[in-house]
């Protein structure tokens, strides 16, 4: 059996018509059921509180406010409409400290552009099927950053149980 | 040296599959990659229309940018063009567009003030762009492609050279 995405709901934040346009067209091409897609990141944080999504796919640089910032309000803000929210960030921006100041906000995966149907379709396909858990320490809340190589953290444990 | 993550407290939540409790296993069904897929080349044409229009605004504002190499709303023009154009090109068959966006885009970060010899680069790396999409250079360009290649890397070292 393959995934059945028909009833499945997918926010795409991202300012550029022409690229909002086709990962939309790329997400029905795949199967998804709906895609909500703006360019308002404050218009979508109400939308999704009325009618939420199964994941969202959020470009880095949209307005009134950033990318960064609209991940930030999922994973803290009170009136979040769902903390846990898989969210892949899309962006150019492919600098190391970019990529970390975005996982650091609680991005769930980082899906570089120029993208491929390919690239696409993995990045889902990590949220699907290779979820990681969610870590909360006193200055984070989000997926855990600290990436596995078969099934096993590779360093030393530095932190403490609550 | 101490290590300032040492005894640092965290609580690990594994919350349900929600997704994968609607969606199921299996991966993607046979064909849906490719369909997507098809989706990016039936809207290539679309890409190639909007990029020519965008090359030509580029270029003006490179061009005004070496007239004012101070007015940063000038410089963030060229950037943000620049940027939106590496983050396309490559997924249209315009590699080199992603190359030297990405180069021009990096530049940019990295360069605290614009003297001469970083306009230089500025408005060739601008030109480069918009002759890759107004030729339609597409994948490696081949001889053309990395003509373009050389002679901004030259023009990359004989701005390093000199300094």
């Amino acid at each position: 059996m393959a995934y059945e995405l028909t009833k499945v709901r997918v926010l795409v934040l991202e300012d550029n018509g022409h690229m909002r346009k086709l990962l939309r067209n790329m997400l029905l091409a795949v199967g998804v059921g709906e895609v909500l897609d703006l360019a308002d990141a404050t218009q979508a944080y109400i939308k999704i509180k009325q009618s939420p999504v199964d994941f969202a796919i959020v470009d880095w640089e949209i307005y009134p406010v950033s990318g960064l910032e609209f991940v930030r309000k999922i994973r803290t803000e009170r009136d979040s409409p769902n903390p846990f929210l898989p969210i892949i960030m899309v962006t150019g921006h492919t600098e190391r400290e970019r990529v970390t100041k975005a996982r650091d906000l609680g991005i769930t995966e980082f899906l570089a552009k120029p993208i491929s149907a390919q690239s696409l379709a993995q990045r889902i396909e990590e949220l699907v099927d290779r979820p990681r858990p969610y870590i909360r320490t006193g200055s984070y809340f989000g997926p855990c950053r600290r990436r596995k190589r078969g099934g096993i953290f590779i360093g030393s444990e530095r932190r403490q149980p609550v | 040296m101490s290590d300032p993550t040492a005894g640092r407290k965290f609580q690990v939540i594994n919350p349900p599959n929600l997704l994968k409790s609607k969606i199921g296993s299996g991966g993607f069904a046979m064909g849906a990659i490719d369909k997507a897929a098809k989706v990016i080349e039936g809207l290539r044409g679309e890409f190639e229309e909007i990029a020519k229009v965008e090359v030509v605004k580029l270029v003006a504002a490179a061009t005004a940018l070496v007239a004012q190499p101070n007015d940063l709303a000038k410089r963030d023009e060229v950037y943000k063009i620049a940027h939106e154009l590496r983050g396309q090109g490559g997924s249209y068959g315009y590699p080199l567009v992603t190359r030297f966006g990405d180069q021009l885009c990096r530049y940019l970060d990295a360069a605290v003030e614009l003297d001469a010899k970083s306009l230089v680069i500025v408005k060739a790396t601008a030109d480069a762009i918009a002759l890759v999409i107004n030729s339609k250079v597409v994948g490696d360009g081949g001889d053309t492609g990395r003509a373009l290649v050389a002679m901004l890397d030259k023009v990359l070292a004989q701005a390093k050279g000199e300094e």
